[in-house]
């Protein structure tokens, strides 16, 4: 665990603070505290970008990055079309991506490699990182009981996740010469994939609902983490380094 | 209800059920030589079928209740099922190494593709400031014209993709270095019918995102 002192790191820094605060202060100055991680987040986005020279999305840090952005937007989104503000559920998401991202992971900067130089790199990461999002929020949105809210956010994440993982299959296609390899990373993927399928199958029941989105999420969770970080699974994807 | 009035049936929930089970089984089988053995091809291309039959008999299903998202998406996973056991049974691919030295003899330099005489041209490598590869192109020679291929860019040639892999030194008798491109030749007939279904599993769940906003 480290604190990062530059500009990007106080970035981070602030987007910890403001999802706390999120969490903890209630009504409507707390929307006023996790609205300003939509700035921060945009800010240290853009800032990562002009120092790296290509989108930030080439390993965790970088995918990261844009998900406190993702669900202050996702809060708005939620609000517009379901009448309800999810702050505190949002705030909460928003500080347990932020903590890692400002304290765990390594900020270094890297060049892409050959591999990554493809039209298809921005589409197939951040479609993953919105479907993360959105996916993670409808399970934390039916716990809520928040049920109209949560199927919504299923749905699109659900979509852009099929969207995600047949662009990466794509761009596998073109970089490797094979669309699928049953390299770690997809086989996690497409059992995530087919988690989520199934509750389409089982939608009218809430005990399964909460079961297949929160097996869905813990999918999710391995696949970033389990897959990524550790040395026990190498693969096609494990330039994706901490 | 969640997700629209009409509920799945139980044909559906049965089928799924059968579908995904049947999915892991062959997934485990293709992905780990070990299960495979255990299992044998045979089962695993039964299981495979198994898999093609359901998920077009709830596309069929889903088709007969008029609910078209679900006939379009179960559709769509049954041409995947399809490209699939095309590519596992047809795809073709090669590796071949060519040598960037004038002075090494032809077998070396160029080789016989289907027929036609290809030869290496060009090897390149751009590097980033820092010395870490950039890019790496490899520019062949056909008997109509040069061609040039890098990683993420193939070489698409009458039915075979050229893709540029990696790359290599070798030194030769004298004790020169020389750069050695490594290729991958690859004819995959499945490749296009996958990306297909790949296309109505999107527009599926796009559709029904859609609907279950607008609802």
């Amino acid at each position: 665990m480290t604190v990062k002192t530059d500009l990007l790191g106080w970035l981070l820094n602030a987007q910890v603070a403001l999802a706390l605060l999120g969490v903890i202060v209630p009504k409507r100055l707390g929307r006023w505290i996790w609205g300003a991680v939509l700035p921060m987040g945009m800010a240290a986005i853009a800032v990562r970008w002009g120092a790296v020279g290509h989108p930030p999305m080439r390993n965790l840090f970088e995918a990261f990055l844009w998900l406190p952005a993702i669900l202050s937007v996702a809060t708005l989104l939620t609000r517009w079309r379901d009448g309800i503000w999810t702050v505190r559920l949002d705030a909460l998401l928003g500080f347990v991506v932020a903590f890692p991202l400002a304290f765990v992971f390594s900020a270094e900067e890297g060049r892409l490699p050959p591999a990554l130089q493809s039209p298809l790199f921005v589409p197939h990461v951040l479609g993953y990182m919105l479907a993360y999002a959105f996916l993670a929020r409808a399970f934390a949105l039916e716990c809520a009981g928040r049920t109209d809210a949560a199927r919504r956010s299923f749905a699109w994440g659900f979509f852009l996740m099929t969207l995600a993982l047949a662009l990466g299959s794509v761009w596998g296609n073109e970089a490797w010469g094979a669309y699928w390899q049953w390299d770690p990373k997809e086989q996690w993927s497409l059992a995530t994939w087919l988690a989520y399928a199934a509750l389409w199958h089982v939608r009218g029941s809430r005990p399964w609902r909460l079961t297949l989105l929160g097996v869905g999420l813990l999918a999710i969770v391995l696949t970033v983490t389990w897959i990524n970080l550790s040395k026990l699974f190498p693969g096609l994807h494990s330039y994706a380094g901490l | 209800m969640w997700f629209g009035s009409s509920k799945v049936s139980a044909f559906g929930r049965v089928g799924a059920a059968v579908a995904l089970l049947a999915l892991a089984v062959a997934s485990a089988a293709l992905a780990f030589p070990r299960v495979q053995g255990v299992l044998g091809s045979a089962w695993t291309n039964a299981l495979l079928w198994g898999l093609l039959l359901v998920c077009a008999g709830m596309g069929l299903a889903a088709l007969a209740r008029r609910r078209w998202l679900s006939a379009v998406f179960h559709a769509g996973a049954a041409v995947v099922i399809v490209g699939g056991g095309m590519t596992a049974g047809y795809a073709k691919s090669w590796q071949v190494a060519l040598v960037d030295s004038p002075l090494a003899p032809p077998e070396y330099r160029q080789r016989l593709v289907e027929g036609e005489l290809v030869s290496l041209s060009k090897f390149e490598i751009e590097t980033y400031a820092d010395g870490m590869p950039k890019q790496f192109r490899t520019t062949l020679a056909f008997p109509d014209g040069e061609r040039t291929l890098s990683v993420n860019k193939p070489l698409r040639r009458k039915g075979i993709t050229y893709y540029q892999m990696s790359y290599s030194q070798a030194t030769d008798p004298y004790g020169r270095a020389w750069w050695v491109t490594h290729l991958t030749l690859r004819r995959d007939p499945g490749a296009a019918v996958t990306f297909a279904g790949y296309g109505l599993l999107a527009l599926a769940a796009l559709g029904a995102a859609i609907r279950e906003t607008a609802r």
